[in-house]
């Protein structure tokens, strides 16, 4: 079943629908949350993490486009990923100083972002093959250079040349359509 | 704004890569994961109800079947509820205000029972179905599944969970049903975020009770929402000689991770509950005596003795919060709160009594006026929680009455 029907379901409160998308994004949110952690959390802490992705998508089932499933369940993670990361190192000290810190999700707030992610989206794809590629494996999954130099076959100096070139480029293509942002 | 930040706050669908390019071996158990997910938001699957709500409502059950059983049951939900419940963290069921109900098929009565779980937003509402001539709402069926379509102003979170009407109760199946199926607990978590204090009203629609009949060991890899199981169905439906009752449903098996399909019974209801109530916790402090009223002279007297006669459920705990209520009788005014400093959790049966003992000043102070005071001691009562130890053992309390938890001073 594609994700528009899961998704019409889920709005419904269909458990299975929630069960086949657990079964279907279970692996992919995982990853997210792995890559975020870096080694910060347990096992046991990812998967606490990844059911909460998924108690989160449910209470807010009703808010969910059916469109955009796999790129909310992918927002929730994330956000999840680095509010447990927020919680553990508030109890035993973790440097967290290269995490980013966001709010507890809520999809009004990504709703309302919809245009800066349309533009960043547009600037992406403007990178061109392989660099857009990277960029998202980096940005949006969390990939660190070794992973994506071994996913993509490439050599992991030239993944991270690369990566930082297309970061200036992205940066210069955001600031043309207004969007300021901090080369990070 | 990070380049991180504006990715994270990217909401549509990515498809420039297949996702198994990104996903790695993260070690996770996915048993795990959806565990916790099913068992958190309170659905069939697992746990359907949590055990912190559910306890109460074992009990409310079990308490109506000794009242109905010993002639007890002409007690208001309240009295009945004050001899059992007080306010808790989690386990504390209180009388909403203002209930009225109705029910558009007359042959069923629906009714609520109270309010329990946490805070403020959320929160769940217990309702009673049973059938007005008191006849078996089950008609013997075991292991039921039970579903309705909600009204406009109710998000239901559990409404599926299985019945039995055999055994009496273990966690495991989450529910009792006393008097061979008579009531029906509906659990439904209000996600609307009404507030105490707030008026709310309820709708629940065309009730289906299903149970499986025979499992036909067929099995599909197939998605249950697509056309091909629905013809899967018409074809299965043709080869078995299926009554009027009786429908092809499907049944996911966890062991072999497909679904099977299943001859199910199914009864429906086509009706509508309605019922309005205020939401209002206050009734969730419940008197230690909770129909007569303890009026007592200390005199320098700092010992209370709590004493558990006849009570419903024995043995149980009692946590006792620690302070009391301070009732000048002659001004007929409540002064004030005194604490009484923590007890804990103590394990109490019939006959059992614990005594407090107090020498703060404060106590002390009210022990010496010669005024009459009425002291109210608030506490908890828990029930014992692990699977091992039988929440409510029928035939231990079948011949006890509903009697007094009496508190005196030395």
């Amino acid at each position: 079943m594609d994700d528009k029907k899961l998704a019409l379901k889920l709005k419904k409160y269909d458990e299975k629908a929630l069960e086949a998308i657990m079964d279907k994004y279970t692996p992919l949110v995982s990853t997210i949350i792995y890559n975020i952690s870096s080694g910060m959390l347990s096992t046991a802490d990812i998967e606490e993490t990844v059911a909460d992705v998924f108690i989160t998508l449910w209470k807010n089932a009703d808010k969910v486009d059916c469109d955009k499933l796999k790129g909310y369940i992918c927002c929730i993670a994330k956000s999840k990923a680095k509010n447990k990361i927020r919680d553990l190192s508030k109890a035993e000290t973790v440097d967290i100083s290269d995490v980013i810190i966001i709010d507890d999700f809520r999809l009004d707030k990504h709703i309302e972002s919809k245009d800066t992610s349309k533009l960043l989206i547009e600037a992406v794809n403007n990178l061109g093959e392989p660099d857009n590629e990277i960029v998202l494996r980096h940005y949006y999954y969390y990939q660190s250079s070794t992973q994506i130099a071994e996913s993509m076959r490439l050599n992991n100096n030239t993944v991270k040349s690369r990566l930082r070139r297309a970061k200036e480029k992205l940066k210069e293509l955001l600031l043309k359509r207004g969007v300021k942002y901090e080369l990070t | 704004m990070s380049l991180h930040n504006l990715f994270d706050n990217y909401s549509e669908n990515l498809t420039f890569a297949d996702e198994d390019t990104v996903i790695t071996d993260t070690g996770v158990n996915y048993d795990n994961i959806k565990h916790m997910v099913f068992n958190e938001i309170g659905t069939r699957k697992n746990r359907r109800v949590s055990k912190k709500i559910i306890i109460p409502l074992v009990a409310i059950i079990t308490a109506l079947a000794i009242l109905t059983t010993t002639g007890y049951a002409t007690g208001s939900f309240e009295e009945i509820f004050g001899y059992m419940f007080s306010k808790g963290q989690n386990n504390n069921l209180s009388i909403p205000d203002n209930v009225k109900t109705t029910s558009s098929n007359s042959d069923l009565v629906f009714d609520v029972l109270g309010i329990t779980g946490g805070n403020k937003t959320e929160f769940c509402v217990a309702y009673k179905i049973a059938k007005s001539d008191g006849s078996d709402f089950l008609n013997n069926l075991n292991e039921y599944e039970i579903s309705f379509s909600e009204g406009p102003n109710l998000e239901i979170s559990s409404s599926l969970f299985e019945l039995n009407n055999n055994d009496s109760y273990s966690v495991e199946q989450q529910i009792f049903t006393p008097d061979n199926s008579t009531i029906i607990i509906i659990q439904a978590l209000n996600q609307t975020n009404k507030a105490i204090g707030q008026h709310m009203d309820v709708e629940f629609n065309n009730l289906t009770f299903k149970k499986i009949d025979k499992h036909l060991n067929i099995y599909t890899d197939n998605d249950p929402y697509s056309e091909e199981f629905d013809a899967t169905i018409k074809d299965l439906e043709k080869k078995y000689d299926l009554n009027k009752n009786q429908i092809i449903d499907l049944e996911y098996d966890y062991n072999k991770e497909k679904y099977e399909y299943c001859i199910v019974t199914q009864i429906k209801y086509d009706v509508t509950l309605s019922a309005s109530l205020d939401l209002n916790y206050k009734l969730s402090y419940h008197k230690l005596t909770p129909n007569k009223k303890v009026v007592t002279e200390l005199h320098n007297n700092n010992k209370f003795e709590i004493r558990l006669d006849n009570c419903i459920l024995s043995p149980f705990s009692i946590k006792i919060d620690g302070r009391f209520e301070h009732l000048d009788t002659n001004n007929s005014n409540i002064s004030d709160y005194i604490p009484l400093g923590r007890h804990g959790k103590i394990i109490m049966k019939n006959g059992d009594s614990y005594t407090i003992e107090d020498n703060t000043s404060g106590f002390n102070s009210i022990a010496s006026d010669n005024s009459k005071y009425e002291y109210h001691i608030y506490y908890n009562i828990e029930f014992p929680t692990t699977e091992k130890q039988p929440l409510i053992n029928i035939d231990e309390v079948k011949e006890i009455v509903i009697g007094d938890i009496t508190l005196t001073s030395n």
